[in-house]
């Protein structure tokens, strides 16, 4: 084997998982590669979370195998668990114990004890930037505090994957271009990382390749810039329209320049192809003919929300509610 | 294999210890809130002097002449709801109602009542847990005896504790009973199980409930972590639980002048019977634990199960005062045994082996099956 090549670390194959009638993940076939950040992009309830549970070893498989560094995950929980670290969307510390205590009762499940315990504990809170608060109740961080610690806490026993569900969910600006460090660095470090957020921005900007998923499918999988290529070999045009105008904007425009379009919210976008100037100036003749008023036209290279939109048919954002119950209940009921 | 049980042991202690760190991070609030429900309860309960109702009466007549048959008519004509009265044929019958608490108090009229010099003409037996009914009604029959037999005097009624022996009959009192109780001696037994119960019920089970919803399960599950861990460390974190709100209930009922006939003794034994009923709850949250997605959720089913069992235990009033298919309930219901022997332990101040050995029995067979459930229903839940 070429050792310049980084070996497939987690190798998941014809994974699929039912929760009763109901088929969470529908055929799954992944390779993640040893040291990348791999994205998971996905409305809630699309089987993100469902796969990583199942690459976690906290759910089983209905069938399908999944090896990390080769060892299957069923048959060597012990060892895969030692390797893979996770920090939830939720942040997970006790609020009632000081930060030290909250590391050390993790750092005691990784059967740490003595001197390497002490060491791995006091190197997490400085990593955190918690030292000097080693022995203040967690519960009374701010936030971003509170997250840093959670994020130690994942890193506790050095595990060379980490899993990280929407990292950043619910933090300020500041804290999240500080998380987006941390991962980067830790990255650099040699650590595997398994990203799912719903920001497509951070993905597209953290991420050396990422899949969609929707219905427990993998609809697309690539780098960023492959993925955005699926949408448009040129830029894509967004022209907002009043919302009474929309329907009949699009059929004009699909009659007179036969160009696909897509309708969202409040306004129609087309992925112009390389004439994408030419094309923009004929849509505005058109709708000025039809005596359509557009509010604003734009012009941009495609962006993962465009990948998104193409393949799922709407944007992350509305996809997120409905689902988002269905997911819990699954997960908890079986 | 033996690797995997001090594995599966020396995980549920860091569990423990977590759980016990929380708990020690809000002592104060903690033991608050364990004292103060006992508390609160033995302030507003045990001043209310037992009013009784249609307490049943058995009298056996082995008189049976006239004196003893004007004496009937007597407590006939003075029953006035306060008791009723009914005629028991044999002494062997009358005990074995006052056992079962069909009767709550049984007076025996011996051949020679009415005649001026005995001192035992009317024997009077009671068993201790309707203790604080029959004080209720017992001078009322004794003004009643000594308005009919001026000549008896008082010592006509004798309680049972007086352990008299009866030479006119076959009998031989069977039946202990300690010193004279009230209802707050009654009370304090039933409020140690029910602090034991509820205690449980918002120990290891609501922290696990806690933990799942605040994702601290999962962070706990993905460590090289044996599940029965989890279930052995909320276990041992409920035992301790109730260790130290048994202890607490008992420091205060003894501030409120309960005394626990048993001694030290007492103490230890009344702590056995605390720890086989907390075991047997503990299954019973861990089980609703692992069903149920709210706390609030939980608490709503686990009190819809604990307060009846309390109820129906004789905690709060004695069995003995109970609907048939009522009491019926009382003795499958696990709670029962635990008062009981707690009850026998401080009122009656005997807890022979012959009773302890299947109450505890019972207490373990209940521990027994909702534990293993509970192992059972948690590994179904998330492997």
């Amino acid at each position: 084997m070429n050792d310049r090549m980084p070996k497939d670390i987690i190798v998941v194959s014809g994974l699929i998982k039912r929760f009763g009638s109901f088929t969470a993940v529908d055929g799954i076939d992944l390779r993640i590669k040893e040291g990348e950040i791999f994205g998971l992009l996905g409305p809630n309830g699309a089987g993100k979370t469902t796969t990583i549970n199942m690459i976690l070893g906290l759910i089983d498989p209905t069938t399908g195998t999944i090896t990390i560094d080769g060892f299957n995950i069923l048959k060597h929980r012990e060892v895969i668990k030692e390797k893979m670290g996770l920090m939830t969307q939720e942040t997970v510390v006790d609020g009632d114990l000081t930060a030290k205590q909250n590391l050390e009762i993790i750092a005691e499940l990784y059967d740490m004890k003595g001197k390497d315990k002490d060491h791995a504990v006091d190197n997490a809170l400085e990593e955190a930037r918690l030292s000097e608060f080693r022995n203040a109740k967690a519960g009374s961080f701010s936030g971003g505090m509170q997250r840093r610690l959670n994020l130690v806490k994942s890193m506790i026993h050095n595990p060379s994957i980490l899993v990280l569900d929407e990292p950043t969910t619910g933090l300020d600006v500041q804290n999240r271009v500080d998380m987006w460090d941390r991962i980067r660095k830790l990255n650099k470090n040699g650590v595997t990382i398994i990203l799912t957020t719903q920001y497509l921005e951070e993905a597209d900007s953290l991420c050396n390749r990422l899949a969609i998923i929707d219905h427990g499918k993998i609809k697309a999988l690539g780098t960023p810039a492959e993925l955005k290529k699926m949408v448009s070999e040129g830029n894509v045009i967004d022209i907002s329209l009043r919302f009474e105008d929309i329907e009949k904007a699009a059929n004009a425009i699909r009659k007179n320049l036969g160009v696909d379009v897509k309708i969202t919210a409040d306004r129609i976008s087309i992925s112009a192809g390389k004439e994408d100037v030419k094309q923009l100036s004929k849509m505005v003749a058109l709708l000025e003919k039809e005596k359509i008023p557009i509010i604003a036209a734009s012009m941009h290279l495609p962006t993962l929300d465009d990948v998104f939109i193409k393949l799922t048919g709407s944007t992350i954002r509305d996809a997120l509610g409905e689902q988002q119950s269905n997911a819990s209940k699954v997960m908890w009921r079986r | 294999m033996s690797n995997i049980f001090t594995s599966t042991l020396k995980k549920a202690y860091i569990l423990y210890k977590r759980d016990m760190l929380i708990f020690k991070s809000n002592i104060r609030a903690n033991l608050v809130r364990t004292i103060l429900f006992p508390l609160i309860i033995l302030i507003f309960f045990s001043n209310i002097g037992a009013v009784a109702h249609n307490v049943p009466v058995g009298v056996v007549d082995l008189a049976n002449n006239a004196n003893s048959y004007k004496f009937m008519q007597s407590l006939y004509a003075s029953e006035g709801g306060l008791f009723t009265v009914s005629t028991i044929p044999s002494i062997s019958q009358g005990m074995a109602e006052v056992t079962s608490g069909q009767v709550s108090l049984l007076l025996i009229l011996n051949p020679n009542v009415g005649t001026v010099s005995t001192s035992t003409g009317i024997l009077a037996y009671y068993s201790s847990p309707d203790a604080s009914t029959v004080d209720g009604i017992l001078p009322t029959i004794s003004s009643v005896a000594e308005e009919y037999y001026s000549g008896i005097g008082s010592k006509g009624i004798i309680p049972l504790n007086a352990k008299p022996s009866a030479p006119d009959t076959e009998f031989v009192p069977t039946l202990t009973s300690g010193l004279s109780t009230d209802y707050e001696d009654f009370l304090v037994g039933g409020v140690i199980a029910l602090v034991a119960v509820f205690g449980t019920l918002f120990g290891g089970g609501f922290t696990l409930i806690t933990d799942k919803q605040l994702g601290n399960l999962k962070a706990l599950l993905i460590t090289p972590l044996n599940r029965t861990s989890v279930m052995l460390g909320k276990t041992i974190y409920t035992l301790t639980m109730s260790v130290i709100s048994t202890a607490l209930v008992i420091v205060i009922s003894l501030f409120f002048g309960t005394t626990i006939l048993m001694g030290f003794v007492g103490v230890i034994w009344i702590f056995i019977l605390v720890l086989m009923l907390t075991l047997g709850f503990t299954g019973i949250s861990l089980i609703m634990a692992t069903r149920v997605k709210k706390p609030e959720i939980y608490a709503i089913f686990t009190q819809t199960i604990a307060l009846p069992l309390w109820f129906l235990s004789g905690a709060f009033f004695p069995a003995a005062s109970m609907p048939a298919w009522m009491r019926a309930i009382s003795t499958v219901n696990p709670m029962t045994y635990a008062v009981d022997g707690i009850r026998d332990v401080m009122i009656t101040g005997s807890y022979p082996l012959s009773t302890a050995l299947p109450q505890i029995g019972i207490l373990a067979i209940f521990a027994v099956i909702m534990l293993g459930l509970a192992i059972k229903l948690f590994k179904v839940q998330i492997a």
